[in-house]
C-alpha cells in the first residue's frame, strides 16, 4: 500500500506576483515576470500577476491574494518589507516572499526575504573597475536615495581602493533611477576629475551615465542586464542581475518545502549575478585575460565569503 | 432607419432623467470596455461580476472602497466649494500634501502623548489651517493682483511635492531607512470601524465635512453669496456682494478641505510620510466632483463609485489576469461618457424611419 501523496490536480502551487511597475520596463519588473513565466512553463504552478500596483494599493492587492488562498505571494521590491512583517501572522497558510532585505524585527515564520548580496557585487564592481583603470580613477553613478544604494556606493569605493591602492574612486547617489541627463552629467563630472572607468547601479540614470562616458571614450561597465549594445566597443562587461532566477528558485523552494520562512535567504552569488558580454564573460578588446583572472579571484572570494563586506557597514 | 439628435424644449433635469443618463453612460462604458477583454479570452461578464462583487458586496472589499473614497470626497468637496464660487483651483494635490506633512509632524511630535480624541481634532484643524493658508496664497494673488489661478495653483502642486521630497530625504527622514518618515505612533492611527476590514473613521471625517459644506452652500447667506459670485461676478458686485472677499474665502476653504485628505491618507492608510504619498488623489478628487456635477451629494456618490472601481479593478486583475492598462481604460471611458451624458439631458435621440415615396 502506497502512502497517500498530495492530490495530483490540487498539487499546483498557486503563486501570485505583485509588481510595483510594468512587466515591460526592460528591467526589474520585467525580469521577475519572466521568472513567473518560467515557473508556469515548468508545470505544477498556477500563477497570477498584478502589475503597476501603486504604493497605496499594495496592501489591498496582497491581502486579496492571501484571502483567495494563494500558497505563495511574491512582492517584488522594497515596498513589501514592512507590509509582509505586519500581515504575515494573519495568513499562516500563505507564504510571502519579498525581494528585499528583511526589515528590522522578528520575521514571521511564513515570510522570507532575500539578501541578493548587492554589497558583495558593488565591491566586485569596484575591484574590476580599479583593475581596468589606467589613470587611477573610477566612478559609479547610483540611483534612488535609499540605504541599499548608499551602501553599494560605499562598497564600490572600498572595493576599488582596496584592489588598487592609491586609486581614487568616486560614487554618487543621484537620488533618481530614471533621469538619463542627470546620469550623464554625473559621469562627465567624474571623468573631468580623472576617472577613466564608469559604471552604475541605476536604471535609466545609469544608461545616461554609460552613454555620456562612451562619448568621452572611456571604459564602461553595464549593470543589471547585458548592456553591451549601449557602447559595444567600450563596454568591458555587464554585471547581470538575474531576478528571474530568484523568482523561479523561490517557487521551487515553496514547492519542495524548503522555503526558509522567518529568514533572510542568501542565494549563491553566482546564481543571481554574473558577468556577461554578448556570448562571453567579457570584452577581450578592453580586458586582458590576466586582469580578468585577477577579478575572478576576487569574485570567487566574495562568493565564498572570504572577503567580508558586512564588516564595512557596521 | 437613422438616428438623429433633436434638441429638447427644456433640459431634462429631474432626478430620474439624471439617473438614467448616468446609468446609460456607465453601461455604455462597460460595454465598450468589455470589447478589450476579448483578446485576453476573459468573459466580460465574469470580470465585471468580480469588479462589482468585490467592491460593493464583500465586507472586506467595501471596507477598501470607503477607505479609497474618503480622501476623494474631501478633495471633491474642495472642488465643489471652489468651482461653484468661480475659483478654478487645481492645487488640491499640493494642499493634500501640506495636510499630510502637518499631521505627520504633529503625530511624531506629540501624537504619542495625546489622547486620540484630542489628537484627531487638533490634527484636522492644523491641516485645514495649513492647507487653507497654502491655497489662500493663490486666492490672494488672484483677488489682489488678478491673473489666472489655474496655472498658479497647478504649479504649486510641484512645490508641495518637492517640499515633501525634501522633508523625507532630509529633516524628517527615519535614520538608516528609505526616504520616508518614521512610523507614526500607533495611537495616532485612525481606528478601524469594521472588524476584519480596513475601513477607518476617515470616511466619517469625509461625510461630516460633506454635511457641513452642503449646509453652508445651500443654507447660509455666505453660501448664497459664494454661488452668485461664481455664476456672475458682475451681477454679484452690483448686488452689493464683496466679490474679492468671497473669492479669498473660497480659496482658503477649498484648500483646507483638500488638505484634510492628507491626514485621512497618512493617519488612516500609510501611517508615515513618504515620497509619492496620496499620488494622484488630488486630481481624481476633482474628477469625482465633476462626475457628481459639482453637487455635494453627487460628489459623495461619485467618490464611492470611483473608489469601488479602483478596488474592483484590482480584484478583476487578480482573478482574470488582465493587464492593468485595460482597467485604466475602462475607468477613463466611464469618466468620459458620464461627462458626455449631459448631452442627453438637453438633446434626445430619435429614430427616424424613412417613408417609401
Amino acid at each position: 500500500m502506497a502512502l497517500p501523496l498530495a492530490p495530483a490536480s490540487a498539487a499546483d502551487l498557486k503563486v501570485a506576483l505583485v509588481l510595483p511597475g510594468s512587466i515591460s520596463d526592460g528591467g526589474w519588473n520585467q525580469q521577475a515576470y519572466e521568472g513567473l513565466k518560467k515557473l508556469e512553463a515548468k508545470g505544477g504552478f498556477a500563477t497570477k500577476l498584478s502589475e503597476n500596483v501603486k504604493q497605496s494599493d499594495i496592501p489591498q492587492v496582497v491581502r486579496g491574494y492571501a484571502d483567495d488562498g494563494f500558497d505563495l505571494v511574491i512582492g517584488h521590491g522594497f515596498q513589501f518589507g514592512s507590509l509582509f512583517m505586519e500581515i504575515g501572522g494573519e495568513y499562516p497558510k500563505t507564504k510571502f516572499f519579498g525581494t528585499t532585505f528583511a526589515p528590522k524585527g522578528d520575521v514571521p515564520p511564513n515570510v522570507m526575504f532575500v539578501n541578493t548580496r548587492p554589497y558583495d557585487v558593488a565591491y566586485g564592481m569596484g575591484a574590476l573597475a580599479a583593475l581596468l583603470s589606467k589613470k587611477g580613477g573610477v566612478g559609479l553613478v547610483g540611483g534612488g536615495d535609499n540605504p541599499t544604494q548608499q551602501n553599494m556606493s560605499k562598497l564600490f569605493k572600498i572595493g576599488a581602493e582596496a584592489t588598487v591602492p592609491g586609486l581614487k574612486a568616486y560614487a554618487v547617489v543621484t537620488g533618481d533611477y530614471n533621469d538619463a541627463s542627470k546620469g550623464r552629467e554625473t559621469a562627465l563630472t567624474m571623468i573631468g576629475n580623472g576617472a577613466d572607468v564608469i559604471t552604475h547601479t541605476a536604471d535609466l540614470t545609469g544608461i545616461g551615465a554609460i552613454k555620456g562616458a562612451a562619448e568621452k571614450g572611456v571604459t564602461v561597465m553595464g549593470a543589471f542586464s547585458d548592456q553591451t549594445s549601449l557602447a559595444p566597443t567600450l563596454m568591458a562587461t555587464s554585471i547581470v542581475n538575474d531576478n528571474a532566477a530568484i523568482v523561479t528558485m523561490v517557487g521551487d523552494m515553496a514547492k519542495a518545502g524548503t522555503f526558509q520562512g522567518g529568514k533572510e535567504w542568501a542565494p549563491d552569488l553566482a546564481a543571481v549575478w554574473y558577468p556577461k558580454y554578448k556570448d562571453a564573460e567579457y570584452n577581450s578588446a578592453e580586458v586582458s585575460p590576466e586582469t580578468w583572472a585577477k577579478f575572478k579571484a576576487i569574485w570567487a572570494d566574495l562568493a565564498a565569503g572570504k572577503i567580508d563586506t558586512g564588516k564595512y557597514l557596521k | 432607419m437613422i438616428l438623429r439628435l433633436e434638441r429638447r424644449l427644456a433640459p431634462a433635469s429631474s432626478p430620474r432623467a439624471i439617473f438614467f443618463a448616468n446609468a446609460a453612460a456607465i453601461v455604455a462604458a462597460l460595454v465598450v470596455g468589455g470589447l478589450l477583454f476579448l483578446p485576453f479570452h476573459v468573459s466580460p461578464l465574469t470580470a465585471y461580476a468580480d469588479l462589482v462583487g468585490e467592491a460593493f458586496f464583500t465586507a472586506r472589499g467595501f471596507g477598501y472602497t470607503v477607505t479609497e473614497a474618503a480622501p476623494l470626497i474631501l478633495v471633491g468637496l474642495g472642488t465643489v466649494f471652489a468651482w461653484r464660487s468661480g475659483f478654478a483651483y487645481l492645487g488640491f494635490q499640493g494642499a493634500l500634501l501640506v495636510g499630510a506633512v502637518v499631521s505627520t509632524w504633529l503625530a511624531l511630535q506629540i501624537g504619542a502623548s495625546l489622547p486620540f480624541a484630542l489628537f484627531l481634532p487638533l490634527a484636522l484643524a492644523l491641516s485645514f489651517a495649513a492647507g487653507g493658508a497654502w491655497s489662500g496664497l493663490v486666492g490672494f494673488a488672484r483677488a489682489r493682483l488678478g491673473g489666472t489661478e489655474v496655472l498658479v495653483s497647478l504649479m504649486m502642486n510641484y512645490v508641495a511635492a518637492l517640499l515633501v521630497q525634501y522633508l523625507v530625504t532630509g529633516p524628517m527622514r527615519a535614520d538608516g531607512d528609505l526616504p520616508q518618515s518614521a512610523l507614526l505612533p500607533r495611537s495616532t492611527w485612525l481606528p478601524i470601524i469594521l472588524d476584519g476590514t480596513r475601513a477607518n473613521i476617515g470616511i466619517f471625517v469625509a461625510l461630516v465635512a460633506a454635511v457641513i459644506v452642503g449646509l453652508v452652500l445651500r443654507g447660509s447667506v455666505v453660501g448664497y453669496e459664494l454661488i452668485v459670485t461664481g455664476l456672475s461676478p458682475r451681477a454679484a458686485r452690483f448686488g452689493g456682494i464683496d466679490v474679492s472677499g468671497r473669492t479669498l474665502l473660497s480659496s482658503v476653504v477649498c484648500g483646507g478641505l483638500g488638505a484634510l485628505a492628507g491626514p485621512v491618507e497618512v493617519l488612516g492608510n500609510q501611517h508615515r510620510l513618504l515620497d509619492g504619498v496620496g499620488e494622484g488623489l488630488g486630481f481624481v478628487g476633482i474628477v469625482a466632483a465633476l462626475l457628481g456635477k459639482l453637487t455635494v451629494v453627487g460628489t459623495v456618490i461619485a467618490s464611492v463609485l470611483y473608489g469601488g472601481l479602483t478596488v474592483g479593478g484590482n480584484a478583476m486583475q487578480r482573478h482574470s489576469g488582465l493587464p492593468s492598462s485595460v482597467i485604466l481604460v475602462i475607468e477613463a471611458l466611464i469618466v468620459l461618457l458620464v461627462l458626455a451624458s449631459d448631452l442627453l439631458r438637453s438633446w434626445r435621440i430619435v429614430f427616424v424611419v424613412r417613408q417609401a415615396a
